[in-house]
């Protein structure tokens, strides 16, 4: 379980948010939905301390994670992975390479312990025979794919990702929504997602939590938000409900 | 102007805490020791070319320049050789071919590191817990500090033995002369000095080079500035520090 308690960060003058708390409970796929450039990112950075909150605190299962030193923040970071937005695969690594390397880091596996997980984790994430490709030579849904399967080969606790299905075809954004969902209820992950795409919403979302201008502006269930009577939140869903409509 | 030196204490401020975090323990020796040899094949071996052929013509120009300059009764022949060594071994193999180096070799640590950072490959080594300074930054700068005296002395030998074969193609020396200048009055200690200056000069390439790299914002453009702007910090660094040494090496 991840608890967040009143965080708040500010780039200079500009405050990008603003007292944000919330709950991300095991097994189960929190989800942080919002326009562009309200905070969704930010946010998430400041849960995993890729960027330093101004006030407030990240619990991890009760181990306050702001308050850690180097040291501890570094065994708690062990526990997690995260799959970025663009990503963000070593580009001098190839597939292999990749999942391998946080089990070369970290583990005291033989290599063909490594291989074996590395593997298993690439089939979980339906790519196989691709482990001697490189990041330049494979399509956005695959990167993703291999980015998943790089985030759970240190077996994670706690999982994160940021914009999974931007930049992919419909039909690959399912796939990768299906895989976040049935990986996180599989080992029992807390996932926190960030999204902006109302189908990932309908297909994943156990929890949701709105960000309007940096705030928590709403929460609830993937069903309630489409009965909300909040005005940002229905038309964020609305806008995309128009765009559905027009698709058909 | 006060903006202006303020901006200038915060990079050595910034640049200072980078610094700290890069010399710390690295996670796995032998993953370590792979990247070192990754570094010094990327930094070192394939800038083996350019070392050679610019020394070559370097050591060509000096000594042909060097010849004409001393069209006079009063000094003897040999004097070309002398020359053409000093200068080369002093000044041209450890300073110029310094600068070429750090735009060679520092754009392109600036583009990779900044590459990285843009497109949160170094987030992604954090969030494993891993020290992306350390992991990114000490390999390249082991790997200059080690490799960089190698290519300078072969960039010294590669001068003095362009300024022989096109001085003798041209007939300004003859190879007598020449050698004999080379090897008049030769002082050990001359390259001694030129060394400290290249591993100097290899430390701010690396450092400052990285240091851009790492600490870039935005997205391509950026990347492309952040290059720029290592070469220019680094070049000027290399002059400021040319004048620091010699004065406390020589003088
Ligand atoms: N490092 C930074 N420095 C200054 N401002 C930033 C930085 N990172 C993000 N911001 C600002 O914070 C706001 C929220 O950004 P972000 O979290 O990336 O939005 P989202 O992910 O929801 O699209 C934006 O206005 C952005 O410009
Ligand atoms: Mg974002």
């Amino acid at each position: 379980m991840i608890e967040v308690k009143n965080i708040s960060k500010s780039f200079g003058e500009k405050q990008v948010m603003k007292n944000i708390s919330l709950v991300a409970e095991q097994g189960k796929t929190t989800l942080v939905i919002g326009g562009s450039g309200h905070g969704k990112t930010v946010l998430m950075k400041s849960i995993v301390g890729l960027e330093e909150v101004d006030i407030g605190a990240v619990f991890y299962d009760g181990r306050n994670f702001s308050e850690m030193k180097h040291k501890q923040r570094k065994a708690v970071r062990q526990e997690m992975g995260m799959l970025f937005q663009g990503a963000a695969l070593f580009d001098s690594l190839n597939v292999e390479e990749n999942v391998a390397f946080p089990l070369s880091m970290f583990s005291e596996m033989s290599e063909e312990e490594k291989l074996e997980r590395v593997n298993f984790c690439l089939k979980r994430v339906n790519l196989e025979n691709m482990n001697t490709l490189y990041p330049s030579e494979i399509s956005g849904g695959m990167k993703k794919r291999v980015g998943i399967a790089r985030a759970i080969a240190m077996n994670p606790k706690y999982l994160f990702c940021d914009e999974p299905n931007s930049g992919l075809d419909p039909l690959t954004a399912v796939v990768i929504d299906d895989l976040i969902k049935e990986i996180t209820r599989e080992f029992n992950i807390t996932t926190i997602v960030n999204t902006h795409d109302m189908n990932s919403v309908m297909n994943i979302g156990d929890k949701v939590i709105f960000i309007y201008k940096g705030q928590k502006w709403w929460e609830g269930s993937s069903k309630g938000i489409l009965h909300t009577d909040n005005k940002e939140v229905s038309e964020f869903v609305g806008t995309a409900k128009i765009l559905k409509e027009l698709k058909k | 102007m006060i903006r202006y030196f303020s901006g200038i204490f915060m990079h050595i401020g910034r640049y200072y805490t980078l610094m700290t975090q890069v010399f710390s323990k690295p996670e796995k020796k032998p993953i370590f020791r792979k990247r070192i040899f990754e570094e010094i094949d990327k930094l070192g071996v394939s800038s083996l070319p350019i070392v050679i052929i610019i020394s070559f013509f370097m050591g060509a120009v000096i000594t042909i320049q060097a010849a004409f300059g001393f069209e006079s009764p009063w000094l003897p022949l040999y004097a070309v050789g002398v020359a053409t060594r000093d200068s080369v071994i002093l000044e041209f193999a450890p300073t110029l071919v310094s600068l070429i180096l750090a735009g060679k070799v520092g754009s392109s640590i600036a583009s990779e590191i900044g590459t990285m950072r843009v497109s949160e490959q170094i987030d992604a080594l954090e969030i494993m817990g891993v020290n992306s300074a350390t992991h990114l930054i000490l390999p390249k700068i082991i790997a200059t500090v080690f490799i960089n005296p190698f290519l300078i002395i072969l960039s010294m030998f590669t001068g003095i033995l362009g300024g022989l074969l096109l001085g003798i193609l041209t007939g300004v020396v003859t190879p007598y002369e020449y050698l004999y200048g080379i090897q008049y009055d030769f002082k050990l200690y001359n390259v001694t000095y030129a060394l400290i200056k290249t591993v100097a000069f290899a430390f701010i390439i690396s450092t400052v080079a990285s240091y851009h790299g790492y600490f870039t914002k935005g997205g391509a453009l950026e990347v492309g500035r952040s290059s720029t702007t290592a070469v220019v910090y680094s070049s000027l660094l290399i002059l400021l520090f040319n004048f620091i040494l010699t004065q406390l090496l020589l003088a």
